[in-house]
């Protein structure tokens, strides 16, 4: 059974700005794996950029670009620097491969992840790997879930995600999903406020 | 070419002499037609005069310094310009520590390596879509607006708007179907 929430609401939610941090990075990841979402989310975004340019423009306080420039000329060089985000941490992914290969023995290794903005969306993450062939219980979803397959298969019933694909499940879905031939890495946030707010 | 189509042109060329040129003129007609514009979007999006005005300022700023990031085979300007503006306010509302992994900045840098549409695709796209929007019936073209400009989720808008919950959702369905069907991309 397929969740009422489909793939099109999410990059609807994500192109407005609708979705919070973790989902928002989820969706990237997905469009970065995904060349069919990436151009419907062109065009989503495409249709804000046209919005925008139909509103009613809002009188300025400080009409002149030239003291905005000014700002920028006075503290140059910090501002965008500041402004950048941190590279990341090298080696996580490294570490996370290998807190799941000594795991590895087992069928299915779930390992937790801390996504900034997690907790307070009510979002919790966990890497999955499952080993070739492997099944994941029957069980349902107290709320949205959203699994991104980064490596190898998951077929669900007659349905199969490869890499980049992304599995929408919500609380009408009940399925114990399986891992191809070659096994599968997916990351999966299990939302347990509704995030699209509806 | 229309009247969209030729101003988006001109805004992309702007962008592109503030990016190689850092040409004043260029950011100022930049800065004339989007701020009002941005400012408008982000008081729909509930922010006070003062909020709005200043995280204007800042998404102006931006445009200055990441000019040289625009591309115009990703996305027009008022399209690139809404999602920083769109980004600066979600970072408004979430000025917590970050942390260290952030695939998203990874998940772009792929992203640019393949756009979406070829050059001139994406200009007839827009001008299409532009088309399309305007041929929208004026209800469904109205809670498309809301639920992008205005940050309301769809039961806000059902009860802003005196709808069924349903109806909100239908109607967003619908004028996104017609758009792509405008465009040919189908309904699926």
């Amino acid at each position: 059974m397929s969740a009422a929430v489909e793939l099109d609401d999410l990059l609807l939610a994500h192109a407005a700005g609708r979705l919070p941090p973790p989902l928002a990075l989820l969706m990237e990841a997905h469009l970065a794996l995904s060349p069919g979402s990436r151009r419907r989310f062109a065009l989503l975004l495409e249709v804000g950029g046209l919005l925008l340019e139909r509103l009613e423009p809002a009188p300025l306080r400080q009409a002149d670009p030239e003291a905005l420039l000014a700002r920028a000329d006075g503290d140059k060089g910090a501002g965008t620097a500041a402004d950048d985000p941190p590279p990341h941490a090298p080696g996580w992914w490294e570490e996370a491969r290998a807190v799941l290969t000594r795991l590895g023995g087992a069928p299915v290794v779930q390992l937790p992840l801390a996504l900034p903005g997690g907790p307070r969306a009510g979002i919790c993450a966990h890497l999955a790997r499952l080993a070739a062939g492997a099944a994941l219980p029957p069980h349902g979803h107290p709320g949205l879930e959203l699994t991104l397959v980064l490596e190898g298969e998951l077929h669900d019933g007659a349905r199969r995600f490869a890499r980049g694909a992304l599995m929408v499940c919500d609380e009408t879905t009940v399925h114990a999903p399986r891992a191809g031939p070659a096994g599968c890495l997916a990351l999966a946030l299990l939302c347990c406020r509704w995030p699209l707010a509806a | 070419m229309s009247a969209t189509g030729d101003l988006a042109d001109r805004l992309a060329e702007d962008l592109r002499a503030v990016a190689e040129r850092r040409d004043r003129r260029a950011f100022a007609r930049l800065f004339a037609h989007f701020a009002p514009r941005v400012k408008a979007y982000l008081r729909r999006l509930g922010l006070d005069d003062q909020q709005a005005e200043e995280l204007t300022q800042e998404v102006m700023l931006t445009v200055w310094e990441r000019a040289h990031q625009f591309d115009p085979q990703r996305a027009s300007p008022a399209t690139w310009i809404f999602t920083i503006a769109r980004h600066k306010r979600i970072d408004a509302f979430r000025r917590a520590p970050r942390a260290e992994f952030r695939p998203e900045e990874e998940a772009r840098e792929i992203a640019r390596e393949e756009p979406a549409y070829a050059e001139r695709e994406i200009a007839l796209l827009r001008d299409k879509l532009a088309q399309a929007i305007d041929a929208l019936p004026p209800e469904q073209a109205e809670v498309l607006r809301i639920y992008y400009l205005e940050g309301k989720s769809h039961s806000e808008i059902a009860d802003a708007l005196g709808l069924p919950l349903g109806t909100v959702k239908s109607r967003i369905r619908l004028a996104l179907e017609k758009l792509r069907e405008r465009l040919g991309e189908g309904a699926a």
